[in-house]
């Protein structure tokens, strides 16, 4: 069992209920994209992205990540990305299993704190960024030090 | 701040060591290195380093701060920064020259203003000789400048002594990611002519280094208003600036920035004590600096070197012209990590060479060396509750090289006068009950140190005589002035409104008030005046304020500050005549509102702001220059605006009117304030 899934298990995420968080809408695509610019390595072009089916709008997604390779597919699909957006801690946790080092995107902030998702973006009520470290860690994903004062981590 | 790429604590080390051996006078200076436009990107909102050292959203900041972007310089028109501060709530400005004015904040405004902390990419361009801000020797252009940050209320646990009102913060365009190729020409009445350019040079998105220049000249002020005391002075104003600004991002991580500016300047200026004079400027600075991730957490290696050559003619020609070359080294080192998901610490060491010489001191060589260490932790004990402490501790030796006057009542051995060691502190909670409110608590103790003009002796020169007063002389038995500070803020988001409305209130008192030479009431039988403490202050006041814009491109401003203070100085008491330029009851504006309303449209902008502020009284060598004269300035309006049309996206014209409402309007008891228009082409390549 990965550590994903104890941090999973421990915070009592269910992936059914996880399931029916909605996707991500075109504006917190718009603000991933943005924080690409301040990961401590940033994805080559062409680095593949996938994005769960129903996670985000795959030609906003395509539109945000110009010069990456921004497939749609499953979270098992994960291997070999350097990012997977998805829709639910569970298919964060499935995307790690098949991708260790994979960064996780999710749609809400109970992804960051179960330790599932690396990032989360809120717009609603106001733009507010939820990293969590452990997940970070373990993917071996880095920020920017004056990025990493500005969001919250859990 | 570079990518989060670590460097080994061997290597860090080395990277200190290495500054330290190359020596103060080379050492190169950080600059600010954060993405604030791709982090404004993100958080929608205005982002800083100015409350803590740390980066945070404007809205999280412990401190009272108010943020000028660059549309808002755009839009004001103004070519110089105290015209821009001018439509600040808190903020008061006088202006006695066309490149000359003196800024306070929540009061205790005076020529030479000494309590507002002036700095650039935050080294400090504030001079030490007067403890004052020369504005003519700022050097970049205002279409360079991301932003302006103004922190109302002490932050010297920060920035050390001296930032006791508050801090500007001049944060200007990253040479990597704000391209700027421009040429600019201005002209107009009263003799206004100026042209800059700006061009920047870029290596991918690594490197890159941004220079600009600029030529100023104007015939503001006619000779007949100006203040007869020593004068007539020239009616021509100038300045020319150069700067230049580089960074880079290296592929170990580290990042390297460098800065220097040259200046030179003359203008008719009200100088400390209330003496008006003609003076000359010239300026260099360099800063260098390198910082990095480490596995302690960011490491940060500055220094700058800041030299200001200052003249005062007290008349027309220099016939008794007399000079200081302030000479200030300082290295700083800094490191910012967070520990913990919810703690962020940071841990500063300062060191500071600061010294003087100069013709109105022959043979002479003084200063004052800083030795400080400063500390700032940042716990978010909840998601709505922040608290955030900052500490400071400055140890000040003092020495003085050179002859002293036998009638001066103290010798060059008391000039060497013993250490002088003072805390600082910052202490905030910030509670966000809803994401639309933010209240903040704060309290601070600020420390104000003596300047050189009032720690150490000139010499005795027997044809001046200014009133009762032969001669000026520090006084080595100064103490601090020490300011403490309480607030609180409420700040409330209107969305459906897209405004937001703020109010502050605060409460200050200060603590053994420096006096400079001439302005202490100190005389001794042979006439000399000398610098001392002169009692205590406490002022009580306040702002609000509602500002927003909406998505039909308007926008809107208003505020109303209030400041009351009570003195309890020694100085100015029941005299029929001032004995002293200090009166900070009765020279500080009770009451002042300021509006403002634009809009944008297609290729125009249309914007208007109007401030009115209740009277004051401005003391200062008047008349025939032997007396300290009390000179009441009546409450009054002042309206600028500025009119802008893009025809091209390269090109931009523009109208832009100043004090439109008066032809000519007693501001200060300097020269009166004279109505200005200006036309102006921006050309950008």
């Amino acid at each position: 069992m990965t550590v994903l899934s104890v941090l999973a298990l421990v915070a009592g995420v269910r992936p059914a209920a996880a399931a029916a968080a909605a996707g991500m809408d075109n504006r917190q695509v718009r603000i991933v994209a943005k924080v690409f610019n301040f990961l401590g390595k940033r994805p080559m072009p062409g680095a593949s992205v996938v994005v769960v089916r129903g996670a985000a709008d795959v030609a906003a997604v395509k539109a945000a990540l110009a010069p990456m390779m921004v497939v749609e597919g499953g979270a098992g699909d994960a291997a070999g990305a350097f990012a997977v957006i998805v829709n639910s801690a569970a298919e964060a946790i499935a995307a790690s299993r098949a991708n260790p080092r994979v960064f996780t995107i999710g749609p809400e902030v109970g992804c960051v704190d179960t330790g599932a998702c690396v990032l989360v973006v809120e717009t609603q009520p106001q733009v507010s960024v939820y990293v969590s470290r452990a997940a970070a860690s373990h993917a071996g994903i880095e920020f920017d030090t004056s990025f990493m004062m500005l969001i919250t981590e859990r | 701040m570079g990518r989060r790429t670590r460097i080994s604590l061997p290597v860090a080390m080395a990277m200190a060591i290495a500054l330290v051996a190359i020596g103060p006078g080379s050492l190169p200076c950080l600059g600010q290195t954060m993405n604030y436009r791709a982090l404004e990107e993100i958080f929608g909102e205005h982002v800083t380093t100015s409350a803590t050292g740390s980066p945070q959203k404007v809205a999280d900041a412990p401190v009272n701060m108010e943020i000028i972007s660059a549309d808002d310089i755009r839009r004001s028109g103004a070519d110089n920064i105290p015209d821009i501060l001018r439509f600040v709530s808190g903020i008061d400005v006088r202006r006695y020259g066309a490149t000359n004015a003196d800024i306070g904040i929540r009061g205790y405004n005076a020529a030479n203003s000494p309590r507002v902390l002036v700095l650039l990419n935050g080294r400090q361009i504030y001079v030490d000789y007067h403890s004052y801000t020369a504005w003519s020797t700022v050097s970049v252009q205002p279409e360079e400048i991301r932003q302006i940050e103004v922190i109302k209320g002490p932050n010297t646990a920060l920035y050390g002594y001296n930032a006791t009102a508050g801090v500007i913060n001049i944060v200007t365009m990253d040479p990597i990611f704000d391209p700027l190729n421009q040429v600019t020409l201005r002209g107009g009445n009263r003799g206004e002519q100026k042209m800059s350019a700006i061009g920047t040079a870029q290596w991918g998105d690594k490197a890159g280094l941004r220079v600009s220049a600029s030529e100023h000249g104007s015939r503001e002020y006619s000779t007949a208003d100006q203040p007869r005391a020593f004068g007539p002075y020239p009616s021509h104003n100038f300045n020319r600036t150069a700067y230049a600004h580089g960074r880079a991002e290296l592929p170990s991580g580290i990042t390297v920035s460098a800065e220097a500016d040259v200046t030179k300047s003359k203008q008719f200026e009200m100088t400390v004590g209330g003496y008006p004079g003609w003076t000359a400027y010239e300026s260099d600075r360099e800063k260098v600096g390198v910082g990095g991730a480490t596995s302690l957490g960011y490491l940060n290696l500055n220094a700058y070197r800041n030299v200001v050559d200052f003249k005062y003619f007290a008349g027309w020609d220099c016939i008794t012209c007399v000079g200081v070359i302030n000479t200030l080294y300082v290295v700083q080192a800094s490191d910012l990590a967070k520990p913990a998901v919810n703690h962020t610490v940071r841990a500063g060491l300062e060191y500071r060479n600061n010294r003087g010489n100069g013709s109105a001191y022959p043979g002479a060589r003084f200063g004052f060396d800083v030795y400080a260490i400063d500390g700032m932790w940042h716990w978010l004990v909840t998601p709505k509750v922040a608290l955030t402490s900052s500490v400071r501790l400055d140890h000040m030796t003092f020495s003085y090289h050179g002859p002293v006057d036998p009638l001066v009542m103290y010798s060059a051995k008391e000039y060497n006068r013993r250490p002088m060691t003072e805390p600082s502190f910052n202490e905030s909670v910030v509670y966000k009950p809803t994401p639309d409110d933010t209240i903040r608590l704060s309290a601070a103790r600020a420390v104000q140190a003596p300047d050189f003009y009032a720690l150490f002796p000139e010499p005795v020169d027997p044809t001046f005589l200014v009133g009762n007063v032969a001669a000026l002389e520090g006084s080595p038995n100064q103490k601090p002035t020490i300011i403490m500070n309480q607030g609180v803020d409420y700040d409330h988001k209107l969305p459906a409104l897209k405004s937001s409305a703020q109010v502050s209130l605060f409460r200050q008192t200060s603590q053994a008030i420096l006096a400079s030479p001439g302005d202490s009431g100190i005389i001794d039988a042979n006439r000399l005046g000398y610098a001392g403490n002169i009692g205590r202050s406490r002022a009580l006041g306040g702002e609000l304020g509602l500002m927003g814009e909406n998505d039909a491109g308007w926008r809107w401003k208003t505020a109303y500050s209030l400041v009351h203070i009570t003195d309890r100085i020694a100085v100015n008491q029941n005299l029929s005549e001032p004995n002293s330029s200090i009166d900070y009851r009765r020279g500080s504006p009770v009451h002042s509102v300021v509006l403002g309303l634009g809009r944008s449209w297609d290729k125009f902008e249309a914007d208007i702001a109007a401030r009115w502020q209740s009277g004051f009284d401005d003391i200062s060598f008047g008349g025939d220059g032997t007396a300290l004269i009390r000179t009441r300035i009546d409450d009054y309006t002042t309206v600028a605006g500025r009119l802008g049309y893009s025809p091209l996206d390269n090109v931009t014209l523009a109208a832009t009117g100043q004090q439109l409402n008066r032809p000519r309007l007693a501001t200060t008891a300097g020269p009166r304030t004279e109505r200005r228009l200006i036309g102006s082409i921006t050309l950008r390549f």
